[in-house]
């Protein structure tokens, strides 16, 4: 079943050039902030658009060496033609470098749609909902003149709650790692959220339901060796949390940009629309360039509880500032509760061989 | 050429002396001080009487009285990693180290952030916050790349008013709308004196170099709101008429104008020394003049997004707050390529500019965001050309001497070659 997964985020460019030749139009967005409910509410399918691993070449004629490895990777998969299926990019604003990656991305490819969504940074201002409610109705008014569509409050709705039973769906596996001796690992579980990005959701549901199911019959526990929490900001390959289960530890829960902090809160079904999923992003995602960071550390410290986690491993993507400014604190975080960290730089390249070397590090401070 | 010293330059210094002989003496006077990044809105604050404390400054500050290597050691030694803002990593580590180039750091009563171009505005002090465990204030301000609208003025209105709010419930009293207003006038006025004062460097040879105008530039960035700033300014302006006149320029020798892009290496700045030895000048730098408010027709806005951040003389303190809400608006749409990318075109036009030193500052990503693409277009556009070298504004370990100045003897001579065909 895992297969279905990985086989979505190896084929995505292939799956999304045949749903351009079924006449699908193709949006991708920068990082988690994708707003995929009013995209696909306008009848356009949304992509999380992230480079397959280094090296890379093209990106460093655009992009300086001192930009974080995911946005390399973002600007050399675009040079390369692999995104050229896309109708438009938009960028809800995160960081710098995801600004770097936009700005290369109007620089240097074809792209008939671009669309910074001003996303406040300082989440709990009084006045943050309010403008940011007012960003989202003009972007979903300028999808609408860009691709002839209609958004409804009906066909948003309807686009929440396929989101949600998504969300939901990936909560209830990440759930089942809880367990004492969990029947799923933890690189099943990042395949599964990963693929989420790439793939038709109701399509991804039902592979969810079906994984799920799975899930239910298996008997024998998915790996041993310590419970880990992974921490981080973006991370797209499988095999980074495979090496780190191969290494002898048992990954049970993230707080990743591409793990947790996509699906761990849903949009309320109750009220407007876009004021509730103005809200969901705001406040319900935890990504360590919104402020303040008190409430993430103290979901931080929530969730190592509820895993039973007993050792945190930090992959830190080079140059990534977000991640650097809360080290100290996350540090911190996980020292109340007496739970050893380690953290290891991914550069463009992935080292199996440092993932290894920071598991046994880890493991001899358990 | 003729050369002379500047005479403004002597009450530059004074004024900059005061300013931190004020910031020294704030406690004792009893004045409530401030932490936070350049972009706090000083005008409101100063109209308040409290005391700013600016972050970027005080880390270049830092970095010219080679304290960083040290500074930097502790922020990392406490946990902080070596990528983001330079700046920041200079104040966080005198912070921690209780050490910097002033002596003691002023204690705050409380500390804000301001996004404006960049979020590390406001980690920065929310951090710092935390560390000195004071009260924290934060303003947002949109990125704006797209067209401003009400609500971009509407959501920055709405958070200064509220700051202004917060503020008098601290201090106990009310704000004194004639002294308000007055403020932010003058704030305005030392944004627009200080676009003269740079636009006398579009004249050859020109009067100013860009290691002056850096000095000069004090009272706009750190004096905004005072009196003072403005009648420096029309001093200088009055000054630079004479030298204009007299044909009194910069340097003795300027053969080749250039641009400078992103803030200068604080640590190295005899930089400037050895170009002018060559005969290359630095006239002119969007850097310095982004403290001034730039040109609204170069950011490709509607005529009604024109209209609805243009400046106007305010008579209340809603009116004041509001231009400035538009002043933060004004310098955001400096923010995307394209509008970047027109904006240096024009000063490399405006300024007679042969060749450009972009400094690709790995301290700065806001400053650098997409340098590499904008120097094609402008290249493509003038036909001047650019170098890109690395290096950062205030972490001297990310700079290589030798190399950077052997790219720079090539790009001059390259320009020198070319200008003398020419
Ligand atoms: S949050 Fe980190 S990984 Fe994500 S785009 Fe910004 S710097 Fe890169
Ligand atoms: S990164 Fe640049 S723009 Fe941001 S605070 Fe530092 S110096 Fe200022």
């Amino acid at each position: 079943m895992t297969d279905n997964f990985e086989n979505l985020l190896e084929r995505r460019h292939e799956n999304a050039n045949r749903w351009k030749g079924e006449g699908k139009k193709i949006i991708g967005y920068i990082c988690s902030y994708g707003l995929e409910e009013i995209v696909y509410a306008a009848g356009l399918q949304p992509v999380r658009v992230f480079g397959p691993g280094g090296p890379y070449k093209l990106s460093k004629e655009h992009i300086q060496p001192y930009y974080c490895q995911h946005c390399h990777g973002v600007v050399d998969e675009a040079l390369k033609g692999s995104y050229d299926y896309l109708e438009g990019l938009i960028f809800p604003y995160t960081c710098e470098h995801g600004r770097a990656i936009y700005d290369s991305w109007g620089a240097n490819m074809e792209v008939g749609y671009t669309r910074f969504i001003d996303m406040p940074s300082q989440t709990d201002l009084p006045q943050a909902q309010e403008f940011f409610v007012e960003e989202l109705k003009n972007f979903s008014g300028s999808l609408e003149s860009a691709f002839d569509a209609r958004i409804t409050k009906e066909n948003l709705m309807a686009s929440i709650k396929l989101h949600n039973r998504n969300r939901a769906l990936l909560k209830e596996i990440y759930g089942l790692q809880m367990a004492e001796e969990p029947l799923v690992s933890g690189a099943e579980v990042f395949a599964a959220v990963m693929s989420s990005t790439v793939a038709p959701k109701e399509e991804h549901n039902d592979l969810l339901a079906g994984f799920l199911r799975e899930l239910g019959e298996r008997e024998d526990p998915a790996g041993a060796g310590p419970r880990l929490m992974l921490l981080g900001t973006e991370l797209h390959d499988p095999e980074v949390v495979k090496a780190i289960e191969e290494a002898g530890a048992r990954v049970v829960v993230d707080e990743l940009c591409t793990g947790t902090r996509l699906v761990w809160e849903n949009v309320d079904e109750n009220g407007d629309p876009l004021a509730a999923i103005a809200r969901r992003y705001l406040t319900g995602v935890n990504c360590p360039i919104k402020r303040p960071a008190a409430g993430r550390m103290a979901h931080l410290g929530n969730m190592a509880e509820e895993f039973k986690v007993e050792g945190a491993l930090v992959l830190h993507p080079r140059h990534c500032d977000p991640n650097e400014w809360d080290m100290p604190f996350i540090l911190e975080t996980l020292k109340q509760r007496d739970i050893p960290v380690v953290k290891v730089e991914l550069d463009e390249v992935f080292s199996p061989d440092n993932i290894r070397n920071a598991v046994d590090e880890l493991k001899s401070k358990l | 050429m003729l050369t002379e010293p500047l005479q403004s330059w002597k009450v530059c210094k004074e004024l900059a002396n005061n300013f931190y002989e004020k910031q020294r003496g704030a406690k004792s006077e009893g004045k409530t001080i401030v932490w936070g990044g350049a972009s706090i809105p000083c005008d409101i604050i100063r109209a308040m009487d409290i005391v700013p404390i600016l972050g970027e400054p005080y880390g270049a500050l830092c970095t010219a009285h080679q304290l960083s290597e040290e500074l930097m050691a502790t922020t990392e030694e406490y946990g902080f990693g070596r990528s983001f803002c330079a700046y920041s990593r200079n104040f966080v580590g005198s912070v921690l180290k209780n050490k910097g180039p002033l002596g003691e750091m002023p204690e705050p009563d409380f500390i804000m952030g301001t996004k404006s171009g960049c979020n590390d505005h406001i980690t920065w002090f929310e951090i710092l916050a935390r560390i000195k465990n004071k009260p924290y204030i934060a303003i947002d301000a949109p990125m704006l790349y797209e067209e401003p609208g009400p609500h971009h003025l509407k959501y920055l209105e709405d958070q200064l008013t509220e700051f202004l709010e917060s503020l008098e419930k601290m201090l106990g009293r009310k704000a004194d709308e004639e002294k308000f207003v007055e403020f932010i006038k003058l704030s305005q006025q030392a944004g627009e004196l200080w676009t003269e004062v740079l636009e006398f460097c579009q004249k050859v040879p020109a009067p100013l170099n860009f290691k002056s105008q850096l000095s000069l530039m004090m009272p706009a960035v750190s004096l905004k709101g005072t009196k003072e700033a403005v009648d420096f300014y029309h001093m200088l302006l009055d000054e630079l008429e004479e030298r204009v006149k007299k044909g009194i320029a910069a340097v003795p020798e300027e053969k080749v104008r250039l641009l400078w892009d992103n803030i200068p290496m604080w640590y190295y700045m005899q930089i400037f020394n050895y170009v002018e030895q060559k005969g290359a000048v630095v006239v002119v730098s969007p850097y310095v003049l982004g403290f001034g408010g730039g040109n609204l027709a170069q950011a490709g806005i509607s005529p009604e997004a024109e209209a609805l951040v243009a400046q106007s003389e305010p008579t209340s303190i809603q009116e004041a707050i509001r231009e400035v809400a538009k002043e933060y608006l004004r310098s955001s749409l400096r923010h995307n390529l394209p509008a970047k990318t027109r904006q240096f075109s024009q000063i490399v036009r405006d300024y007679s500019v042969d060749g450009c030193l972009i400094h690709s500052n790995a301290g700065c990503k806001n400053l650098s965001c997409a340098r590499l693409d904008l120097v094609r277009s402008v290249e493509q556009d003038t036909g001047v050309p650019c170098m890109v070298f690395q290096a950062s504004n205030a972490d001297p370990r990310d700079f290589n001497e030798e190399d950077t100045l052997a790219k720079v003897d090539r790009f001059l001579d390259e320009l020198m070659e070319s200008k003398a065909a020419s």
